[in-house]
């Protein structure tokens, strides 16, 4: 830890002096985006290095000379080597930060910003992030890229400031954050729709009527600038973004769009041509400018024509399969199991085919989309009666559609063959043994113990009393607990003593099965909420009292050693 | 006496040992790897996209640079009874290309400037062309240029120079003329113009460049559709 802070003052000291402009030469998005954030707060101008042909001559040349640079460069993955050499030559001084990982990089430069005011994404992505640098900048916010693993941390830092949660985080990071009661900007359930809620909120607040339109998977000058909000699209133009344009362009409060690149020139174009007629048809003439932004030269440098500064970010692509498909004749239901296989969250709903040799029997229609988490997998079942069907070859064909966001579904899986038959019960039984809440660690520890024959899975969730207002957390993920076996589920969790003091009992649900994806049992619990912490000065104070009983043992054998001494007159 | 002395210590590590026995579940980690780009440059090019705006040639002086190049056309996605995207831009449509130091520069307030706001740029701070005969003020020297933006917005009486070859490049400001990022430099697209060489393309337009030693702009490019 005093390493820590001694590092922490050093990077401080390093830039303490004032700098006039902040650079970024990293492949890290991370670095990237939290070099601009920094300057956002800061007033600074930003420059950095784009992730595909970044030249370092034609980047110094940009930035010109007799500037204090604060860069922040990649100890280990820069763009290129070249770049503090290049800046120095053109007489510019450095202030060199060496990041060695983007997530540290994003809090110390939450740290060094003296920022007041927070607004927290989630880390994985960065569409949320995108989303919101025109808001940070305009609220001299800094934003924070936070999930499970540092949501203490995050915790911590905005302890006591303004604080905003916008968009998907991860259930800790909320959980983490709760007791701060931070604003809540979008649901997490559509990023298109928490991406336009951002849009408005920022144009309503600043009157600004002109976005950026992107599809959210690169970085641009003019995105970093944080003047003007940035609107998300695809291919196809979402409908809440499509509906947001429209009711904006119809109220006067959207006048330009400007695309970077070409790449939603046809479908922006398309969306205005036809809204332009339908305000026609109700005897209105409204419509919008489209600005495309396609090119940069340097004419004094003698540059060629060059493609636009930009480094390409993480776009959320999500993954899922079809693990499993089978009738199960015990519970007389078809059951599905689908697989995250993506690096984060997706939205999917499924439609099952049932042929009987070959010929449609019954088709089972799509419900609405629900979620899965990465890694996980969720089971559906379908009852499906077979007392009809005596002969035949039986398969099934399954699809599933699955997206980031639930209103846009853009991919999908398929699987078909025969169906399997299987006869399985669910014998599983899961109960909670204990509640713990570890004050240093800053986590709520849940005790489950399988008490059934086979393994079993469970998914837990917490419900407590914060603020006055009841708020529940919930486990990280599916747990496998092995029979007779116990698991404590640990889930990231800052209380308060008074937080503390309110939730004496918590009532704690459980949903767990013995097929993975197919939690069909629910147990719900209420438990006493002991503190890890009392725990161990209850040793404490009982070992002092059995070394203060052994003390007085002690003291009372040599007294009567004496004594005898003392009659044998030795 | 000194072997009593450990018995608590001892059930005090006996205590801590249990009290840690029960290790908690492993989080998940979600892969950071992704945050490095690994994919190549999309920007000029994207499937089932075409490039919209190709800059053909530049001609440079001292004092002044010059782009010429034409503007493609769009495309319809999807098959004759699909069709996904059903409007496509040309080139005969219209619109107008400018460029500016600004890197988003804000065309919803650009307003016409005059032949007096052309001198701010000869000052020194701004494009500091000084005195010379090419300079700005000798360069803009009429206003009669007219230029659509944001789809039906006018603005009219502009300072501007005619090109050889026929275009255009009209002088706007954004509210102020005190510094390089206030200026764009426009020319409307003419499917049908010709370049100072004679040849067709559908957009030529010149931009001031600072003539000192050291000093650098860097232009970007911004096309309007009408």
């Amino acid at each position: 830890m005093k390493m820590q802070i001694a590092f922490i003052v050093l990077m401080l000291l390093l830039v303490a002096h004032a700098v006039d402009m902040v650079a970024i030469n990293s492949m890290d998005g991370r670095d990237v985006l939290s070099g601009i954030f920094y300057a956002n707060v800061k007033g600074l101008p930003v420059v950095f290095m784009p992730s595909q042909g970044g030249n370092a001559a034609i980047f110094s040349a940009k930035v010109g000379s007799g500037h204090d640079i604060l860069l922040i460069q990649s100890s280990t993955d820069p763009v290129s080597g070249f770049v503090q050499s290049g800046l120095e030559a053109n007489n510019n001084t450095i202030d060199l930060y060496s990041s060695t990982d983007g997530e540290t990089t994003n809090m110390y430069l939450a740290n060094l910003s003296g920022a007041t005011s927070f607004i927290v994404v989630g880390s994985a992505y960065s569409d949320s992030a995108l989303s919101v640098i025109t808001y940070a900048k305009l609220t001299k916010s800094y934003v924070l890229l936070a999930n499970k693993d540092n949501a203490a941390q995050v915790h911590d830092m905005v302890a006591g400031k303004s604080v905003t949660i916008y968009g998907l985080v991860d259930p800790e990071v909320s959980a983490a954050l709760a007791p701060l009661d931070p604003q809540v900007i979008g649901t997490g359930e559509d990023k298109y729709e928490d991406n336009v809620a951002i849009v408005e909120k920022t144009m309503d607040e600043f009157n600004i009527s002109r976005v950026i339109m992107v599809d959210g998977t690169f970085m641009e000058d003019s995105m970093a600038l944080g003047d003007q909000p940035i609107l998300l699209s695809g291919q196809l133009i979402p409908q809440p973004t499509s509906d947001f344009i429209t009711q904006y362009v119809g109220e006067g409060k959207l006048s330009q769009v400007m695309l970077i690149g070409n790449s939603l020139v046809v479908p922006v174009y398309d969306m205005r041509q036809k809204m332009k007629n339908d305000f026609l048809s109700q005897g209105q003439n409204k419509t919008f400018g489209i600005v495309v932004k396609f090119a940069q030269v340097i004419p004094s440098a003698d540059s060629s024509v060059l493609n636009l500064d930009t480094f390409a970010m993480p776009a959320y692509e999500p993954s899922l399969g079809i693990t499993g498909v089978a009738y199960n004749n015990q519970t007389g239901n078809i059951m599905v199991t689908v697989n995250d296989t993506g690096g984060g969250a997706a939205y999917y709903s499924m439609e099952v085919d049932v042929k009987l040799n070959g010929q449609d029997y019954i088709t089972f229609p799509a419900a609405d989309p629900v979620i899965i988490q990465s890694g996980e997998q969720n089971g559906t079942e379908f009852p499906f009666d077979m007392s009809n069907v005596t002969e035949g070859n039986l398969t099934a064909a399954v699809l599933v559609k699955y997206g980031a966001s639930k209103t846009s579904l853009d991919a999908f899986t398929t699987a078909e063959g025969p169906l399997a038959t299987i006869n399985y019960v669910d014998d599983s039984n899961v109960t909670v043994q204990a509640a713990t809440y570890d004050a240093d660690k800053k986590v709520l520890l849940v005790t489950l113990k399988n008490n059934g024959q086979s393994d079993a899975y469970s998914l837990s969730s917490v419900t407590l009393d914060l603020n006055g207002a009841p708020a529940t957390i919930t486990g990280s993920g599916t747990q496998t607990i092995e029979p007779s076996s116990l698991v404590v589920e640990e889930m990231p969790l800052a209380l308060s003593d008074a937080d503390f003091a309110a939730n004496s009992q918590v009532n704690i649900s459980v949903d767990y099965g013995a097929r993975p994806g197919f939690l069909v049992k629910k147990g719900e619990f209420t438990m006493p909420l002991a503190e890890q912490g009392g725990l161990s000065i209850l040793l404490v104070i009982g070992g002092v009292v059995v070394l203060a009983i052994l003390v007085i043992a002690a003291a009372a054998a040599f007294f009567l050693m004496g004594k005898k001494k003392k009659k044998r007159g030795l | 006496m000194g072997k009593f002395i450990w018995i608590p210590i001892a059930i005090m590590l006996l205590g801590a040992g249990l009290a840690s026995a029960f290790s908690p579940a492993t989080p998940t980690q979600i892969s950071q790897t992704r945050w490095i780009p690994s994919y190549t440059n999309n920007i000029t090019t994207q499937g089932g996209n075409i490039t919209y705006a190709l800059i053909d040639g530049t001609l440079l002086t001292s004092r002044w640079a010059a782009f010429f190049g034409n503007v493609s056309g769009g495309i319809i996605l999807g098959d004759n009874a699909n069709q996904v995207f059903t409007w496509s831009w040309t080139p005969e449509i219209g619109g107008e290309v400018c460029l500016s130091t600004n890197s988003a520069y804000d065309f919803v307030n650009a307003t016409a400037a005059s032949t007096t706001d052309a001198e701010a740029i000869d000052a020194d701070g701004v494009f500091g062309l000084g005195a010379a005969v090419d300079n700005a003020t000798n360069t803009f020297t009429t206003q009669d240029c007219a230029i659509q933006l944001n789809d039906t917005s006018s603005i009219s009486g502009a300072a501007n120079v005619t090109t050889a070859g026929g275009f255009n490049t009209c002088l706007i400001q954004d509210g102020a003329t005190s510094a390089k990022d206030d200026f764009a430099f426009c020319t409307d697209i003419n499917a049908t113009g010709m370049n100072f060489e004679g040849n067709n393309v559908h957009y030529q337009v010149m931009v001031p460049t600072t003539p000192s030693l050291g000093s650098i702009e860097e232009y970007f490019f911004y096309m309007e559709l009408n």
